[in-house]
């Protein structure tokens, strides 16, 4: 089934321009979540239901990619994130920048510039944590991103840390840049 | 020997306290080395371990951090970084109980420190994993060896500085030791300068102190070497004097008996010769004390002067007593020709107190053998005064010693005697002779030795009148007689001696037993009638006290001596005993038949009873009873036994 959707999936991705490395998927995917886990306010995060929402944020046309994504994390994580529920969704840009849904924790696909610098700062409004596909995204004002190069590398991007509280060795193990192209 | 080692072996306050302070620094010093080195070890250690755990402790996170985000690569560059301490040997992390990565460094590791941390995750009961960190321990031996040396250092400046101390210790003590040094064997009659006195601390204030002291001894000792002198002096003539008193007779200035005993001991030749004035008690009774001592030192004056040309000494031994010692080797002619030839010249000296002309006798005991000179001359004389002649030389046949060791023999023997309780009573009974009625007993003593065999008074009383047993003797014959005769419906007459007269402690106990045992009336006491004429006095007396007790009184012997009528009219007695050698002779004597009738005849016009002792035969007894005598006693008779038989 998983090998399907990844089949689709490049087919359809690469209809419509916006292409992902396969591998820098996997490796966020197993990354990602567990940085959640390092967020000192996870607690007051979670819902009602003691569960962890990661929102898939896709903009136009790349649902299937978010949609592989979300697949791909129930697979790793089959819904449970250490002690939590952890469920990842699909969510479109234009619903987190009207305000139409509200996450924590967005994973940000790739996205048009302007609806990534809306979605940037709708983000840094609602106070949620962002982790982005693409690291050239953190400009936008992004915290979060995994590279791969020599090895993985995470990078944080410390213009957009503001009041986020994270266990202090994630900094250690991080590489810390100035991507708000605000400043 | 053992003074020479002590004084060998002896320090000075100074080498003392240096010694001391050396050896107290010496101990601090390696008792600070150990306990410094033993806290210094711990704490290095400590801190090693410390430091160690301090790395691990900083790099547990970041590689559960790595591991949690599963970035290996990040593990790596961590074990790299942590490659790079040198002082880390080996690092290892283990993956769920499984080796997961690490690295061990090659070579000698030595000493090492190991310390193991736990891999924790995000949640504490979320574990990853454990490291374990190998930590060299060449830094921590480094370190100690730094600070050994540096203790060392330490350790030798302390004790550099308290050698230095203690040195000046010693140079501060020094001058006390020059001023005991001086003081040392110190005498009055030196004058010593002490010479720190100018100085103004402690040993100023001793030296200057020492320095007047000084002065205070040499005159205190002025006035006691002054006053030493004195005594001395005091001391030598009263030594002289006493000297003088000890050997001079201070009524004829002549030497005494010390001197002579003193002379005698350093003769190794020569001959003595003790002469006694006869009856000189008299001649003091008779012309006072005053003439005595007159006559006294007349007599030794005149012998200075008739021997001033012989090679002789004139001694006074005691009241009476003089002798004359020879310096030179005599025999016993010539001691006979000197004796002869000085009793002549005595005999003509006469002495004339107040108008009277009086001549004195003497008595001469004289020896030549120069071993016990004093004894032997003294034995001389006794023997000359018992044989009533004027002059007597010692003679080893005199057997004198034998005889003396015979009657210490028999001193013991009475003294065992009375210890084993071995004396006692034999009873000779006293016959009526008209109606031949048993009326009394005589008590005589025996003594029974150690195997059995009785001794008789004959042998042995007048022995033991001059030993201290004597009055036990009496005591003891008494109450074993008082005793006896308690219950008994006859008389028993006992001896009394004048010694037993005139010892108050014998006549007191004679009084409590008369008492004690009821027998006043059953009692006779027999005193020999010389003995009552010699002491008439104080006889006279102990029979007026008996006889207000009850008690009767005999005189023993009568007629054995010089028989004093005079004296026995005197007496309250009860009984004459005629004395047995006037007795026995009565068969074939016919003087003493006529004494004893004499007697008897005084008794009965005085109502006196007779008693006839010593009655040995049929022919004595009838002439006994022929002239008229109450009573009889002898072997003829009965013979003395243990046993009593009153009727």
């Amino acid at each position: 089934m998983l090998r399907l959707f990844l089949f689709v999936f490049m087919y359809i991705s690469g209809l419509w321009g916006y292409s992902y490395n396969e591998l820098l998927l996997k490796t966020q995917v197993k990354i990602y979540p567990k940085i959640i886990l390092l967020d000192m306010e996870l607690e007051n995060k979670i819902s009602q239901d003691r569960g962890i929402r990661l929102g898939i944020v896709y903009d136009k046309g790349d649902f299937i990619t978010a949609e592989y994504l979300r697949t791909l994390i129930k697979s790793v994580y089959k819904d449970r994130l250490s002690k939590y529920l952890f469920f990842a969704e699909p969510v479109s840009m234009e619903d987190i920048i009207d305000g139409k849904r509200r996450f924590h924790y967005l994973y940000i696909l790739k996205g048009a510039p302007d609806r990534l610098r809306q979605l940037a700062r709708k983000s840094k409004i609602l106070r949620a944590i962002t982790f982005t596909y693409d690291k050239e995204d953190l400009r936008y004002g992004f915290l979060f991103s995994i590279g791969i190069e020599k090895r993985t590398v995470i990078y944080l991007n410390s213009g957009a840390l503001d009041n986020f509280r994270f266990t202090k060795y994630i900094f250690q193990l991080a590489k810390v840049i100035e991507g708000d192209e605000r400043r | 020997m053992r003074e020479d080692k002590k004084s060998r072996f002896h320090l000075s306050l100074s080498a003392k306290i240096l010694m001391y302070v050396a050896l107290l620094t010496f101990f601090m010093v390696i008792f600070s080395y150990i306990i410094m080195e033993d806290i210094a070890k711990k704490s290095f250690y400590n801190t090693e371990v410390e430091k160690a755990k301090i790395i691990a402790r900083t790099v547990s996170p970041l590689i559960s951090m790595a591991m949690f985000l599963e970035l290996d690569s990040d593990v790596d560059n961590i074990l790299e970084e942590l490659k790079k301490d040198s002082n880390i040997l080996s690092v290892k992390i283990f993956k769920k109980g499984k080796y997961y990565k690490g690295f061990e460094k090659s070579g000698d590791q030595g000493q090492t420190f190991f310390v193991t941390d736990t891999l924790k995750g995000k949640y504490s009961d979320d574990i990853l994993g454990t490291i374990e960190l190998k930590y060299s321990s060449k830094h921590y031996n480094r370190m100690l060896k730094q600070f050994r040396e540096l203790l060392i250092f330490f350790l030798s400046v302390i004790l550099l500085v308290v050698f230095f101390f203690a040195l000046f210790l010693k140079k501060l003590i020094l001058p006390l030791r020059e001023i005991a040094l001086k003081l040392d064997g110190y005498s009055p009659k030196e004058d010593l300068k002490f010479e720190y006195d100018s100085r103004k601390d402690e040993v100023g204030s001793i030296s200057r102190a020492l320095n007047n002291m000084q002065e205070s001894i040499k005159e205190y000792s002025a006035q006691l070497e002054e006053l030493n002198r004195n005594l001395e002096k005091e001391v030598e003539d009263k030594t002289k004097e006493v000297k003088e008193q000890y050997y001079t007779d201070p009524l004829t200035k002549l030497p005494n008996r010390n001197r002579l005993v003193k002379d005698l001991k350093e003769l190794k030749k020569g001959g003595l010769l003790i002469i006694n004035i006869d009856d000189f008690k008299e001649v003091n009774d008779y012309f006072g004390h005053e003439i005595g001592d007159m006559i006294l030192k007349g007599f030794a004056n005149r012998l200075v002067n008739l021997l001033k040309n012989s090679n002789v000494k004139i001694y006074r031994l005691s009241g009476d007593e003089f002798a004359i010692l020879f310096q030179k080797s005599m025999t016993r002619s010539d001691l006979s020709y000197f004796i002869n030839r000085l009793l002549d010249k005595i005999d003509d000296m006469v002495f004339l107190p107040k108008e009277n002309e009086l001549g004195i006798r003497v008595t001469i005991g004289a020896t030549a053998e120069m071993e016990s000179p004093l004894e032997k001359a003294d034995i001389a004389l006794k023997r000359a005064k018992k044989e009533r002649i004027s002059y007597m030389i010692y003679d080893r046949d005199m057997k004198v010693e034998s005889e003396y060791k015979r009657n210490i023999e028999l001193v013991k023997k009475i003294r065992r005697a009375i210890l084993d309780d071995r004396v006692f009573p034999f009873f000779q009974p006293i016959f009526h002779i008209e109606s031949m009625e048993l009326k009394n007993y005589e008590a005589l003593m025996r003594i029974k030795d150690q195997n059995g065999h009785l001794i008789t008074p004959n042998q042995f009383l007048k022995v033991s009148k001059k030993s201290k047993f004597y009055p036990d003797l009496t005591k003891i014959m008494f109450e074993k007689c008082c005793h006896r005769f308690q219950n008994l419906d006859c008389r028993f007459s006992f001896n009394l001696s004048l010694e037993d007269i005139l010892n108050r402690d014998t006549v007191d106990f004679i009084k409590d037993c008369m008492q004690n045992y009821s027998v006043y009336e059953k009692t006779i006491f027999e005193i020999v009638e010389s003995e009552g004429i010699e002491n008439y006095a104080e006889i006279a007396k102990f029979i007026k006290e008996i006889k207000n007790l009850g008690a009767q009184i005999a005189i023993d012997d009568f007629g054995s001596g010089y028989s004093n009528f005079e004296h026995l009219a005197k007496l309250s007695i009860d009984y004459i005993k005629i004395d047995g050698t006037l007795i026995k002779n009565l068969d074939s004597d016919h003087n003493s038949k006529i004494l004893v009738e004499t007697i008897v005849d005084y008794a009965q016009k005085r109502k006196i009873e007779t008693v006839a002792e010593f009655v040995s035969s049929k022919t004595v007894f009838d002439i006994v009873k022929g002239i008229g005598i109450d009573y009889a006693q002898g072997f003829f008779l009965a013979k003395p036994s243990p046993k009593v038989n009153c009727q």
